[in-house]
Formats: C-alpha cells, structure tokens, sequence
C-alpha cells in the first residue's frame, strides 16, 4: 500500500509535476498555478486516497484534470483573443480566401537563413501573439512533437478538432511572419 | 472521398502533412487542387518554408525554465498553512 506524505510533495514531486506542465501550457506562472492548485485538491482529496497508485501517479492524474480544465478556460475566452478569418465562412464562395489575406510572394524567402537568430527570435514572437488555445495545441504538437492521439487524449478533444486548430494557428503564423519578416 | 476541395480545406490538409499525417487520399485532392490553385501552391510552399524555420525554434525552446527554490519555498509553506 502506498502512503501519502503532503510534506514531502514540494520536494519530491514540484519539479517533475512543472517540467510535465510547462511542456503543455508554456506558461511559467501558469503552470506553478496550477501546481499549486494540483497539491491544493490532492490535500483535499487525502481521505480518499486508497493507496492502489503511488503518490507521484495519483498526483499526475489530478494534475491532468487541471491542465483539462485550464484547456476549457482558455478555449471558451471568446473575442479578441479570437484568430483572424483567412477564409470566406457562408455562402457560394465558402472556403475560399479573402481578398486581402490572401498570401503575398515573400521577396525575402529566397536568402532566408534558418539558423538567422532574428529570424527565429521573430518567429518566436509571432508564435507569442497567437491566442492561447491554438498555442497551447500548436506548441505541444510542434514544439514537444507530442502524438496526435496523446494530445487529443490529454486536452480531451478530437483529432479533426487539433488539426483545424493546428491549421488556423498556422495560417495566422504565416500572415504574421509575412508582415514581419519575410516582405520586410 | 472528396474529390473537389476548398482553398480552406486544401490549405488545412497541407498543414497536417507537415506532420506527415495527411493521408493518402488527403494529399491527392490536395495536390489536384494545387494543381489549379496558384494561391494555395503559394501558401504551400511558404508553409514549408515556415517548417524549415521552426526547426531552429524547437531545438533551442527544449531548455525549460525551473521552479526557483524561493517558488517551492512558498509552495512549501501554502501546503503547511492548509494541513
């Protein structure tokens, strides 16, 4: 039977619970939030505790929870933090580009260098402005290059879900690195 | 399968194989409408491109930051405060 000792968890458990967060929100304040929310409802939830799972699983799994709900919160902040529309949504031209985010040549893509420090620290910070809840998804996917099927499971949606926030979020890193880097 | 595909859709497809997870029939009706579409070839190409650059992105972003040890000290002492 496994025990459970709450005056040992910071020690034991913060860094391994924060690497695992940081990996899916990117956000430093974030992720010790919700740490800190973790051990909070661990504390709660110690009567309950059967002792079936050691104390660093149990501890993960109520983590999960955290990081799904922390998913919902930011996925149903609705209005600026919106993308913009690349594509006609209703009517006969439904899907196709609008007039003017239609992709422009890059006069620049001809002698782009991809080791080019301002080239990524730009990149870096088009990936920054996107609104959370395609960063978080774009991140995990491109950055950590999680499974599909690991994310979907993680943040509780569906793959056709991920691959149209994996396509809004591109698409919007692409006007923004059109408008700051490579038609500069 | 579908054969005739929105600028919207095709564009869609060609992020997920950037992945390499489009599927066969996916990357066929996108390549046909690429075919016809100078736009989406655009955007095709550019989102190559964009991969290429991200590359450098994720090899340096793998250092995370930690936990200082003055950030487990007040988690520390929260913990306390509520047993």
């Amino acid at each position: 039977m496994h025990q459970l000792n709450p005056d040992k968890w910071v020690g034991l458990y913060a860094d391994y619970l924060f690497n695992y967060t940081i990996k899916r929100v990117g956000n430093h304040e974030v992720s010790k939030d919700l740490i800190q929310e973790t051990f909070y409802a661990a504390l709660k939830a110690v009567p309950n505790f059967k002792g079936l799972a050691s104390e660093r699983t149990w501890l993960i799994s109520i983590l999960k929870r955290k990081i799904i709900d922390y998913y919902r919160k930011v996925n149903s902040v609705k209005g600026k933090a919106e993308i913009r529309i690349n594509f006609q949504q209703s009517g006969t031209h439904e899907g196709d580009w609008i007039q003017e985010r239609v992709p422009a040549k890059w006069t620049s893509s001809s002698d782009y260098n991809i080791e080019q420090k301002e080239l990524t620290d730009t990149l870096r910070k088009c990936i920054g402005k996107l609104p959370e809840k395609y960063a978080m998804v774009f991140k995990m996917k491109t950055i950590q290059e999680m499974e599909t099927e690991d994310i979907c499971k993680e943040l509780d949606i569906t793959s056709s879900n991920l691959w149209v926030i994996i396509h809004r979020a591109r698409t919007q890193l692409r006007a923004c690195m059109e408008e700051n880097w490579f038609t500069k | 399968m579908k054969f005739k595909l929105t600028c919207d859709e095709a564009t869609a497809i060609c992020s997920k194989n950037q992945y390499g997870e489009a599927s066969f029939n996916e990357k066929f009706s996108m390549l046909f409408h690429v075919l016809f579409c100078a736009v989406c070839r655009l955007y095709s190409k550019q989102n190559t491109i964009l991969n290429k650059c991200m590359g450098s992105v994720t090899k340096k972003e793998v250092v995370t930051p930690k936990l200082t040890s003055k950030e487990k000290e007040e988690m520390e002492v929260r913990i306390k405060e509520m047993v």
